[in-house]
């Protein structure tokens, strides 16, 4: 998958854009707030119709302009494809050749991106919702069709809490609820079961890179944990069938019904999951140093690259400043994981930052909004 | 788009055709632009049908269906087959099930779905009328013809439960989900095509 012109109108801090990409990686040098971080969400927009800054729409327009629009020309499985994204204060609509894509649904699979920022150490310091939101960025671009299952898990979701809280005293309360089973078990035991193979899978990648990475005697492991089934699996094979998750799901929804009404949101089930990381035994939420925190996340974004590829089509690196706080050889193994295949935009404040190691590379530099070539 | 400000007769009915749905701004200015480019007797005659529409049109007290006789067209007629019930969210679905010309049973519009997050709950649709019914009328099948959305699957559910609970023998049905006729598998979503695989038919002899 490769890029080939990239153009942008009042996104983030960008203002007016337009970049043919010539072959290899692609350097983006600029001070801070000049527009490199935007230049590489505009693309992981392109991808997944958000952003891992921001949740409103309206900051996603530049300050000042009513409107934002992007636009990727690029090759996929080898066919050109061109794909848009306009957006107002409210609404957001995406075009693929032309064509309007109606459902967020119809925007994943067609460009494939992995973002690599800073901020992926809340992968392993954040909340357990900060490692479900990654995971389903990473599944839903795998499988397009997990996202209309996410969808009506979280709807089913919402209005059976939304029972929860109104009806605490109606005698309807248990038909009510249970009203919205159905749907909640056969959603969420879709989600769980892709979710959690998606999981283990990166989590399998991930202690391979982490090995490459950090060359110790350290080892990356982990495991889901299933909320709606009371489990923790380590293994793929580990992972219940889809029927016995239904099935267990449900029982579990029945026996904290009690718990449900009294706390008034649903306390069971795949929005509750979680998966747990540990270095040679040690939790690494808890333990790791800065340095295995950050050779984790790294570890575990190009796990979800290997994921992604599909035939020999790589999906497109972010990679958004991620350097700095590697020593010279890791950041040389680093580099040599992800300088293969894909087409790779990198973001760098000076360009010593690149210590030798990527001298003939397309540069450009971002400055105030806008991008001009080489430096 | 913004009025002037300075024809606030027209802005004032551009604004409410823009309350309708589907109508944008863009659509509700040249609408109203088109209405005042009309002869005048037209612009009466729409407003004259306008104004008695809400009281002319009410819900059949039986089924709940859009009439202008109550009980509706349905209720009365001889040839309807009493013994079975289709449920449907809006009376705009009844007449969709009728233009198919394969159900010949009688209707009952629930007027909605169950959707606690907009302050919908079973007292704000027909369930009370359709179990009201279901104890006194000679009726053997019901058909949970809501919507295969999200709402409409919970609200079939729900019926089902308290039918079930009614211990009337009802037996309950849904409508079958995949392939539309002349549809091509290329263009099917995936969601549907792996139902319509999952619920396959064995062939039958010619």
């Amino acid at each position: 998958m490769r890029i080939q012109n990239l153009s942008i109108q009042n996104f983030r801090n960008l203002e007016e854009v337009s970049l043919d990409f010539p072959d290899g990686p692609q350097l983006l040098i600029g001070k801070n707030a000049q527009g490199k971080t935007s230049l590489l969400e505009s693309i992981y927009f392109l991808a997944t119709s958000t952003s891992h800054r921001t949740r409103l729409t309206r900051e996603l327009i530049r300050a000042r302009a009513e409107t934002a629009f992007i636009k990727a020309d690029f090759i996929s499985e080898g066919i050109p494809h061109t794909l848009s994204a306009g957006l107002d204060g409210k609404t957001r609509r995406f075009r693929l050749d032309g064509e309007v894509l109606q459902k967020s649904a119809d925007l994943y699979g067609h460009l494939k991106a992995v973002f690599f920022s800073p901020e992926d150490l809340e992968f392993i310091t954040g909340s357990p919702n900060v490692r479900r939101r990654a995971l389903d960025l990473g599944l839903c671009q795998k499988n397009p069709r997990m996202i209309g299952h996410l969808l009506d898990y979280r709807r089913a979701l919402k209005q059976r809490n939304a029972v929860l809280k109104q009806n605490s005293r109606s005698k309807d309360l248990g038909n009510l609820l249970e009203a919205w089973e159905p749907l909640l078990v056969r959603e969420g035991a879709e989600v769980l079961r892709e979710r959690a193979s998606y999981s283990l899978k990166l989590l399998e990648g991930a202690s391979v890179y982490y090995d490459n990475l950090t060359q110790s005697a350290e080892e990356l492991k982990g495991e889901y944990r299933s909320s709606g089934t009371r489990e923790h699996w380590k293994k793929l094979d580990d992972i219940p069938s889809v029927n016995a998750l239904q099935e267990s799901f449900l029982k579990n929804l029945r026996t904290h019904q009690e718990r449900d009404q009294a706390m008034k949101t649903t306390t069971c089930g795949p929005h509750r999951d979680d998966v747990v990381l540990s270095i040679s035994g040690a939790s690494a939420h808890r333990y790791a140093s800065q340095g295995q925190k950050r050779s984790i996340a790294l570890s575990t974004k190009l796990a979800e690259r290997d994921l992604l590829v599909k035939g020999d089509d790589n999906p497109i690196l972010l990679v958004d400043d991620v350097t700095h706080e590697m020593d010279k050889n890791r950041c040389k193994r680093f580099f040599q994981n992800i300088l293969s295949d894909s087409q790779v935009f990198l973001t760098f404040t000076e360009k010593t930052a690149l210590r030798g190691l990527l001298d003939s590379c397309p540069t450009w530099t971002v400055e105030a909004g806008t991008v001009t070539p080489g430096k | 788009m913004k009025p002037l400000g300075n024809l606030p007769s027209l802005d004032a009915v551009v604004a409410e055709l823009g309350k309708l749905p589907g109508i944008g701004p863009k659509s509700a200015t040249a609408l109203g632009y088109h209405l005042v480019s009309l002869p005048t007797e037209r612009v009466k005659r729409l407003a004259q049908l306008l104004e008695v529409l809400p009281d002319k049109i009410v819900h059949c007290s039986v089924c709940g269906m859009l009439t202008e006789t109550d009980p509706c067209a349905f209720c009365l007629s001889p040839s309807r087959d009493r013994s079975i019930v289709c449920v449907v969210e809006e009376s705009l679905d009844a007449l969709s099930i009728e233009k198919s010309g394969a159900f010949t049973g009688v209707f009952h519009v629930l007027g909605g779905t169950l959707s606690p997050l907009d302050g919908v709950g079973p007292a704000q649709l027909r369930i009370k009328e359709l179990l009201e019914r279901l104890k006194s009328d000679e009726i053997k099948e019901v058909i949970l013809a809501t919507n295969p959305s999200v709402e409409g699957e919970a609200t079939a559910s729900f019926l089902r439960t308290l039918i079930a609970d009614l211990e009337t023998g009802i037996e309950l049905s849904r409508f079958a989900r995949g392939l539309p006729i002349g549809g091509d598998l290329v263009y099917t979503d995936g969601e549907t095509l792996a139902l319509a695989i999952q619920t396959r038919k064995p062939m039958e002899n010619q």
